[in-house]
C-alpha cells in the first residue's frame, strides 16, 4: 500500500480551506458568493459588491479580495462577522468601517448601520474541482 | 645633492614607501568589531479565541450598543427585506415604473447567484439568488445561464446579451 508523503497530506488539508477556482477572478466571485451567503444568514443587506483579483499574474495561488457595502444593525453585523470567522474557507477581514445612520433614533425604529468591509482570501487555480 | 640625483632619491623613497605599505598591508589584522549579542525575543503568545469568548464578546457589544447614544439596542430588529423600515408599516407605495433588468453575470453554482442591474430600489450589480424578494418582485430561479424574475403581472426571463 502506497503511503502519501506528509507534505502532501498537509497540502491536501490546507487546500480544502482555500478557494478553488479556475482563475483569480472566478475565485473572487466564489468569495463574493460565500460572503453573500453569510450576509443572507445574518440579516445583512448587501448593497454593493466589488471584486478585486489580480488577473495579470498567472500564479496557482493568488490573493483575492472583495469589498462590500452593506446595511445591518449591530446584531446582524456581528453575526455576519462571526459567520465569516467560522466559515470553512479561510478569509480575513482586512478593513471594517461602520457608520450609524441615526445614532439618536427612537427605540421603535430599527438601527441601521452602513458597513464597508474588505474580505480577503486565497484562491488556488484548479479547474477540475469547480 | 646634485639636481641630477634628485629623481633617483625620489624613486628610492617611493620604492621604500611601497615596501613599507606592502608589509603593513600584509601584517595588519582586521579590526574586531564586538558583535552585539542579540537575544531573541520570546515569541508572543497568540491568544486562542474560543467560540464561547466570541459569543460573550458578541453579546457584550449587542447589549451595550456603541452605535446608539442610548447604548442599548433598538427594540425593532433591522429587516433587510424592508430596507430597515419596521415590518408593520403599511405606507402607500408610489406608482412603480416598469423595471428594465440587465443580467450582468452568474456566479457560483449550484446554487447559482446572479448579478443584475435595474432592480428597483437596488444599486446596479445587485447579487441575487433564487427566492430573493425585492418589494413585489421575486427571483424564482437562477440557472447557469438565465434568471427568472416574477412580478405581480409579469414574469421576466433574463439571459445574457439581451434585455427582456
Amino acid at each position: 500500500m502506497r503511503r502519501s508523503h506528509p507534505f502532501k497530506l498537509a497540502w491536501r488539508r490546507s487546500i480544502s480551506s482555500i478557494l478553488i477556482a479556475p482563475s483569480p477572478t472566478a475565485g473572487a466571485a466564489r468569495l463574493a458568493s460565500l460572503i453573500a451567503d453569510a450576509a443572507d444568514s445574518s440579516r445583512v443587506k448587501l448593497i454593493a459588491t466589488q471584486l478585486r483579483a489580480d488577473s495579470a499574474r498567472a500564479v496557482s495561488l493568488a490573493r483575492v479580495s472583495v469589498r462590500i457595502t452593506a446595511l445591518a444593525d449591530v446584531a446582524g453585523l456581528l453575526a455576519f462577522l462571526r459567520a465569516l470567522e467560522e466559515n470553512d474557507v479561510l478569509m480575513a477581514v482586512e478593513e471594517l468601517a461602520i457608520s450609524p445612520s441615526d445614532p439618536a433614533a427612537a427605540d421603535d425604529r430599527p438601527e441601521v448601520l452602513r458597513v464597508e468591509v474588505v474580505v480577503a482570501g486565497l484562491t488556488h487555480a484548479q479547474s477540475s474541482k469547480l | 645633492m646634485s639636481p641630477q640625483q634628485l629623481p633617483r632619491w625620489l624613486l628610492a623613497v617611493a620604492a621604500a614607501c611601497s615596501v613599507l605599505a606592502s608589509l603593513r598591508w600584509r601584517s595588519a589584522l582586521p579590526a574586531v568589531v564586538p558583535s552585539a549579542s542579540r537575544v531573541p525575543a520570546p515569541p508572543a503568545e497568540v491568544p486562542v479565541v474560543t467560540d464561547s469568548a466570541l459569543a460573550d464578546a458578541e453579546s457584550l457589544i449587542v447589549e451595550n450598543d456603541p452605535f446608539r447614544l442610548a447604548n442599548v439596542p433598538a427594540r425593532v430588529e433591522y429587516d433587510p427585506r424592508v430596507d430597515g423600515a419596521p415590518a408593520n408599516s403599511h405606507l402607500p407605495s408610489p406608482a412603480r415604473a416598469r423595471p428594465s433588468f440587465v443580467l450582468r453575470a452568474i456566479v457560483g453554482g449550484p446554487p447559482w447567484q446572479a448579478v443584475i442591474d435595474g432592480i428597483p430600489a437596488q444599486p446596479p450589480g445587485s447579487v441575487v439568488r433564487a427566492g430573493a424578494t425585492f418589494d413585489r418582485l421575486v427571483v424564482r430561479a437562477v440557472t447557469r445561464d438565465s434568471v427568472v424574475i416574477q412580478g405581480p403581472d409579469t414574469t421576466w426571463v433574463l439571459a445574457f446579451g439581451r434585455r427582456p
